[in-house]
């Protein structure tokens, strides 16, 4: 017995989880984020 | 005391975040959002900090959706930071919300900027993957999970795509995203739920064909 795409819904929710399983991982740097933020705030001491 | 000395010698760590924990929401935690950046206007480094360690990992996310490449990432955060430092005395953000979407937008053009000038390769305006190798690890592992989902977003226009990303994988409110793609509200959400709804048909269709064969 064949049956037709209404007989199994799938949710816009559950397209939803579908697309946020597959967002990307990421292991955010710390160092590079020490660094950035050193910087950002050596610059601010010379605009001030 | 002792008691004490000999909690610290065993959990040292637990301490010690405490104590920064304590620290962090004495100073700014706590503080009106539009104190802290009126201060960071007027070149306050504490505020200016504050203002980083609260938006930095999201725009990360933010820049690293669009372009799954970690160096490159580095390099167009660092820019939209530094435009941030340049910008603040004349920002003319009144609150969180506004300030996100300055920051938000400001990543966006930074991204497309560096697109234009063949900085990074694109992922919101072709699904292929980009032809230069990624240096990280992470970076092959994300690219090979958007593989996966290349038959859900194949025909949606690079606008739709962008704007969908935003809300799934960013969450951004969708006023925010209005403000970054320079839409109205009422069509970025229709966009959404358009994009979702035919996420939604091929998933039926797909689930309908493993149906047909186990039978």
């Amino acid at each position: 017995m064949k049956s037709s795409p209404q007989e199994h819904p799938v949710s816009e929710k559950q397209a939803k989880e579908l697309l946020q399983t597959y967002r990307p991982m990421i292991v955010v740097d710390t160092n590079f984020r020490d660094t950035l933020r050193a910087d950002l705030l050596r610059n601010a001491q010379k605009k001030w | 005391m002792l008691i004490f000395f000999g909690f610290f010698q065993k959990n040292h760590y637990t301490v010690y975040v405490f104590c920064h924990c304590i620290l962090f929401f004495s100073s700014y935690g706590m503080r009106d959002f539009l104190e802290t950046l009126n201060s960071a206007r007027q070149g306050d480094r504490d505020a200016i900090g504050y203002l980083y360690d609260m938006s930095y990992e999201k725009i990360y996310r933010f820049v690293y959706h669009r372009i799954f490449d970690t160096p490159k990432t580095e390099d167009i955060v660092s820019d939209v930071f530094f435009k941030m430092l340049r910008a603040l005395p004349r920002m003319r953000a009144t609150s969180e919300g506004e300030f996100f979407s300055w920051l938000y937008r400001s990543a966006y053009t930074t991204y497309i900027d560096a697109v234009r000038n063949r900085d990074v390769s694109s992922l919101d305006s072709e699904l292929s993957i980009p032809s230069i190798e990624p240096s990280y690890a992470q970076d092959i592992d994300n690219r090979d999970r958007l593989h996966r989902i290349e038959v859900c977003l194949q025909d949606f226009s690079d606008r739709d795509r962008a704007i969908l990303k935003m809300r799934v994988w960013d969450e951004l409110p969708y006023e925010t995203i209005a403000e970054i793609m320079q839409e109205s509200v009422a069509n970025t959400k229709q966009i959404v739920s358009r994009g979702l709804r035919k996420i939604t048909a091929r998933l039926e269709h797909f689930i309908l064909c493993i149906f047909i064969v186990l039978l």
